[in-house]
């Protein structure tokens, strides 16, 4: 096991410094153990042009590529804010990850992550210095922004909804006579099996089971205070 | 064009002219600060001079402050007896007219009021001379561990504007803000290149500068910083949470001088103007990226 562990670390480290050398000159591999870790400057760009750069660190997990790398920014030129879409530790939140399959499909890799994912984070920060306004949008934080993204999916933002699709979308089968999500009491199979089975096929079960429970735990804080003030 | 021609190109345009607009409303600014300060303290004569890079020659018009120094005389206290009396005092003067922020040692000001307040550029740092014909001074520390600090303003600015190496100084500035944007105390920025050039005066601007970003680059850990108007300050500490930032950044700049050149270091103005219209054009080029998420 730990020798089919090595190898696929060495893939990765190839890769990386493929990578690296072609477009990423000014980053470096600084460790490989227990995680590959790559620093330096990251060259942010529009149409091929470098516009601005910023000093990162970025993380691959030994979880990659079913986890993505994480990724931080070592100047404190981005206040770690809300706003600024920074985690309590400083990773950047780079995207939702429930919709990772349309910046980041599988079996894309890294090249693909830096030059799409973490450029299109950095160009956002630096038109946001520019006009005060993120360029591709934004989600909304927490579980407003896991909300907004199965709103825009499944057409409706009725919490009941999202919960028990995602429910669906964290097990590891689901039969077609299960009611269906949306509530019709209908069985799946009788109407939105395509859509649910279109989303499993978009969105890991993992990734959806931390959404469900991250809704879950804020549904249990809201219906905590709630009792506290009334 | 050779690369120090280049540069020196570059340090003009971040050289005020004496009939810039930007400096004239400066000189006056800080003309008003000072009637404001005399105005407050009637019964005092405080020494009211620029500090800063306005008196040692490195100012930059990238990012400018002018520092005022405002101190008073060991056997007046007009504006309180004690350093922290003098610092809130002159606070609350200024505050009558100006929104004021006070720092470590110096007081921001600003004027407008909530999102309208715009920084003036000036910046007042009230102090009291330690003896009757010394420059030395005792300045307050708000918020720090010594609430006192012990300097020289004249002795800083002989030390920079005598150094041999003020345009290193003025470009690693313009590196600070414009290609790292990355905090680094301008002091203690000065200091490195002072001592990391110290012999290398006759060399070329491009050669000074590699010079430079190369030491720090190898041997930061080992770099150390000395008040020179005070031995006994240990600026050090501003450095140690920094050492890697500034290596990275140095390691960075020296790949991409390598790669892209003197250009991708220092943008002359108009190529500054065409990156950012590329920036802003931004929605139209890519209409549609990745969406930022906050977990929290």
């Amino acid at each position: 096991m730990s020798r089919r562990l090595d190898r696929k670390k060495r893939t990765l480290l190839t890769e990386i410094e493929a990578v690296l050398a072609d477009g990423y000159r000014t980053l470096s591999v600084v460790s490989t153990d227990p995680a590959i870790v790559v620093r330096g400057g990251f060259p942010v760009r529009i149409e091929g042009q470098i516009v601005d750069r910023f000093l990162v660190e970025i993380v691959f997990p030994r979880s990659y590529p079913r986890d993505i790398p994480l990724v931080y920014e070592l100047s404190g030129r981005i206040p770690r804010i809300d706003d600024n879409h920074v985690s309590g530790d400083g990773t950047l939140c780079v995207l939702l990850l429930d919709e990772r399959w349309r910046y980041w499909r599988r079996g894309k890799g890294v090249r693909e992550f830096f030059g799409d994912c973490v450029n299109d984070y950095f160009l956002s920060r630096v038109y946001r210095e520019q006009n005060s306004v993120y360029p591709f949008g934004e989600r909304a934080h927490d579980v407003l922004g896991i909300r907004e993204y199965y709103a825009e999916e499944l057409g409706t933002d009725d919490w009941k909804v999202i919960v028990r699709c995602l429910d669906y979308l964290s097990r590891k089968r689901v039969s077609g006579w299960s009611a269906c999500y949306c509530g019709s009491r209908r069985p799946l199979r009788k109407c939105h099996m395509p859509k649910l089975v279109e989303l499993r096929d978009k969105i890991p079960r993992q990734t959806a089971r931390t959404s469900l429970e991250r809704i879950l735990a804020a549904a249990q804080l809201y219906a905590d205070l709630k009792k506290l003030f009334n | 064009m050779s690369d120090a021609k280049y540069l020196e190109d570059v340090l003009a345009t971040q050289t005020f002219a004496e009939g810039d607009t930007e400096l004239k409303a400066l000189r006056a600014k800080r003309d008003e600060v000072e009637k404001v300060l005399r105005a407050g303290f009637p019964d005092s004569t405080p020494t009211i001079k620029y500090g800063g890079s306005h008196a040692k020659g490195t100012m930059i018009k990238e990012s400018y402050d002018l520092d005022v120094v405002c101190y008073f005389d060991r056997d007046d206290d007009g504006a309180g007896d004690t350093l922290e009396a003098i610092f809130d005092n002159v606070r609350d003067v200024l505050a009558q007219k100006y929104a004021v922020t006070p720092k470590t040692s110096a007081l921001r000001i600003e004027e407008g009021q909530g999102t309208e307040r715009t920084y003036t550029h000036v910046d007042v740092v009230p102090g009291r001379f330690i003896e009757e014909d010394s420059d030395d001074v005792w300045l307050y520390q708000n918020g720090a561990e010594k609430c006192r600090l012990r300097t020289n303003t004249k002795t800083h600015v002989h030390h920079i504007h005598d150094s041999g190496v003020r345009p290193a100084i003025r470009l690693a500035k313009l590196w600070r803000e414009c290609y790292g944007h990355f905090d680094f105390k301008t002091f203690v920025l000065e200091l490195l290149i002072v001592d990391v050039l110290k012999t290398q005066k006759t060399k070329s601007l491009d050669t000074q500068l590699i010079t430079f970003w190369e030491t720090v680059r190898d041997s930061i850990d080992t770099l150390t910083v000395e008040d020179p108007a005070n031995t006994n300050n240990n600026l050090s500490i501003y450095l140690t949470d920094r050492r890697d930032v500034l290596r990275e950044w140095a390691k960075m700049t020296l790949v991409d001088l390598e790669d892209r050149g003197w250009q991708a270091i220092f943008a002359l103005p108009e190529e500054k103007k065409k990156q950012q219209e590329l920036i802003a054009r931004l929605p139209s080029i890519r209409p549609q990226g990745t969406k930022p998420w906050s977990a929290r």
